[in-house]
């Protein structure tokens, strides 16, 4: 994990000035890309170069990353440490947002959020951080109503099933604390 | 019989002989035994009234003594006789004691019984109740309204919050 760290800091320190909001969330889709499909970078860096090339710049342009990337990845492929990409994508993401105070949330909500309620949302937490935030919808009935809006760092949420887990605690703390 | 002074001359003479062969016997032969004899018997007497003493002395410490372990054994007694009293009211101050603690025991367990088995009751019914509530409230946030409504709340609620600390500031 140090060796990660080093490599996403020693990232960070060159390229962060080059990497706007857009780059940002594509960086997380790229890491939520290769979390899920981390053993299958494992067995491609055992390919030929040319193929490890083509594969990388095949991954760049679909992922809309930075051009920086390819060295990066050229790198990790060369020196057969692929195994290290997950750990410096997460480690690029929580560092960029503390340096740049651009915190990227997950906004999550049991129907589809309309996008003036996305905005006041948006702005809510803005005000409330003091800085600009990331952000990528997805919607989960399990909510049951209301939105859960969560970083690295930060959840804010108001939902039908926080407060019913509320309540749960609640009633079972009340039960324990009679006994 | 004839009465004649030669008669009486020798019979006093007889007398006188016989009275100083006595005294001369007693003088040269009895005399330093006697003495001694009662020096002797003087001197045990001495003894003895010395042992007497001795012995009554010690009879009459050992009087004392007697009396003193009387007058001991008495005040013992009486003591005993004390601290068995203030021992069997402080017995029957901790029988009181006891009993109002096994009381309370009693007591105690029975309530903490019940409210185990109210807790436990509560716990088994708890999960389904929250399952019910979960089912019930899907249904009515089914409806998109009522979903919008809840976001709305909470965003009036913010207004609000915001409201409150722009103007207390």
């Amino acid at each position: 994990m140090k060796l990660a760290s080093n490599i996403a800091n020693a990232f960070l320190n060159l390229y962060i000035k080059e990497i706007d909001k857009e780059d940002f969330l594509s960086i997380i889709d790229f890491y939520r890309f290769v979390k899920s499909n981390g053993k299958i970078f494992f067995d491609l860096q055992y390919l030929e170069k040319p193929v490890q090339l083509e594969l990388i710049n095949s991954l760049i342009s679909n992922f809309k990353l930075i051009v920086h990337f390819k060295r990066l990845m050229e790198v990790l492929f060369i020196q057969k440490r692929v195994y290290l990409l997950k750990d410096v994508l997460f480690l690029i993401i929580l560092d960029y947002q503390k340096r740049t105070k651009r915190y990227y949330f997950e906004m999550t909500s049991a129907i589809s959020l309309t996008e003036e309620q996305v905005v006041f949302i948006k702005n809510y937490i803005n005000k409330s951080l003091g800085s600009d935030i990331a952000y990528r919808l997805s919607v989960d009935e399990n909510l049951i109503a209301g939105f859960q809006a969560k970083s690295s760092f930060y959840v804010w949420e108001n939902s039908v099933s926080k407060n019913l887990k509320k309540i749960e605690s609640i009633i079972f703390r009340e039960l324990n604390e009679g006994k | 019989m004839e009465f004649s002074f030669l008669g009486l001359f020798f019979r006093l003479l007889n007398f006188a002989i016989i009275i100083y062969i006595l005294v001369y016997v007693y003088l040269n032969y009895l005399r330093a035994s006697i003495l001694k004899s009662i020096s002797n018997s003087i001197s045990k007497i001495s003894t003895l009234n010395s042992l007497l003493k001795t012995k009554s002395d010690k009879s009459s410490d050992l009087s004392h003594q007697i009396k003193e372990s009387q007058d001991f054994i008495f005040d013992l007694d009486r003591k005993f006789k004390k601290w068995s009293e203030f021992k069997e009211s402080e017995l029957g101050l901790l029988n009181l004691e006891k009993k109002t603690i096994e009381s309370d025991i009693k007591t105690r367990r029975s309530r903490q019984s019940e409210v185990l088995s109210n807790y436990f009751l509560s716990l088994e019914i708890l999960p389904e109740c929250m399952d019910s509530a979960r089912t019930d409230l899907k249904t009515v946030y089914s409806n998109k309204e009522n979903q919008q409504k809840f976001i709305q709340g909470v965003f009036s609620n913010l207004n609000k919050e915001h409201f409150i600390n722009e103007t207390s500031e």
